[in-house]
């Protein structure tokens, strides 16, 4: 599995950028960009911008999201900022705070 | 793939095809794939997976490294290079570990001191112990004369390199009177001198030429003898 982890007492500042599936447990500032999948697992924290394909958001997440594919915000999770992507669900029980653009 | 991410603590992944920039720190082991720049601080430890490249400042409690490292790295107990590791930068650490085929430039502190100051990294003191004999290493690999002490930035290492003497010389090659260097006084002296004579000197000279007609005379050309009334 070539999985990248970003483990929950790990804290990333700056810039993730690459072309493979990204979980996160721990704290990620900056920007992330990525042609993949994101999980945001719900200890994780991502205070940046973030650029996939699509975003799966157990945790929190504060920044503006694109997606190309799918954003999936779950139960529990908490997101302020804009969400832009074709496809958005957002599950009961998420708290969400921005705009949404499913235009694509 | 949700389900399959079970929160598991202790294992950080970079994988191969990811690329971090800036800063990174945290409490487990940290493995890296992928590429990783800027700065690496862990309290746990360091595994640079061959085909994984880190240009970065590390400190970590170990480090193991078969894939490449750029950068000085500092351990807080071993540092490990296997085969096919490549390293250019400065070591500290207690414990130094190079294997047959590991690729390695720069220096090595090791030892007790190493592992005082990889613990009191971010105190800028030197320990007083500094080897002479590391400043040949530190030179050509034109950096920090040892990565022993090491601070996180490279802003905080440059004023320090001033200070040590091994250092000073490159600094302020002339300026270091301070230390009784015989040679340079000479030179310094040499040169006052030869300002403050250079001028006596030419004003003796325009006073003679005026007064008294040169002493020795040469022959004119094509005559072998000098000609006297």
């Amino acid at each position: 599995m070539a999985n990248t982890v970003i483990g929950s007492t790990i804290v990333i500042d700056g810039e993730i950028t690459g072309d493979e599936d990204l979980v996160v447990h721990g704290t990620v500032k900056g920007r992330v960009s990525l042609r993949e999948n994101i999980i945001v697992e719900e200890s994780g924290v991502v205070e940046a911008n973030v650029e996939t394909a699509t975003i799966t958001i157990h945790g929190t997440v504060t920044g503006d999201i694109a997606a190309s594919e799918r954003a999936e915000l779950k139960g529990n999770c908490h997101v302020v900022g804009d969400i832009r992507a074709p496809r958005i669900l957002i599950a009961d029980g998420a708290s969400f705070k921005g705009n949404v653009d499913m235009e694509g | 793939m949700g389900a399959a991410s079970a929160p598991k603590d202790g294992l950080t992944i970079i994988g191969a095809d990811i690329v971090v920039k800036g800063r990174v720190e945290g409490d487990e082991d940290l493995r890296i794939e992928g590429r990783v720049e800027g700065t690496i601080v862990l309290s746990q430890t360091l595994y640079v997976e061959s085909g994984g490249i880190v240009v970065a400042q590390v400190q970590a409690r170990d480090i193991v490294v078969s894939g490449i490292v750029v950068g000085n790295v500092q351990a807080e107990n071993c540092i490990t290079l296997h085969a096919g590791a490549r390293l250019v930068g400065d070591l500290a650490a207690p414990r130094v570990v190079i294997e047959d085929g590991a690729a390695f430039k720069g220096s090595v502190a090791m030892g007790e001191s190493a592992a005082g100051s990889a613990k009191n990294a971010n105190v800028a003191k030197r320990p007083s112990r500094a080897p002479a004999r590391t400043t040949t290493e530190s030179r050509t690999v034109a950096k920090s004369p040892r990565g022993a002490s090491k601070p996180k930035s490279e802003s905080e290492t440059r004023p320090k390199a001033k200070a040590e003497p091994v250092a000073r010389p490159r600094v302020a090659p002339i300026r270091v009177a301070a230390r009784d260097d015989d040679e340079v006084t000479v030179v310094v002296r040499h040169a006052e001198i030869a300002t403050r004579s250079g001028k006596t000197a030419k004003k003796a000279a325009k006073k003679k030429a005026k007064n008294t007609p040169p002493r020795a005379r040469m022959p004119k050309p094509g005559k072998r003898r000098i000609s006297r009334r």
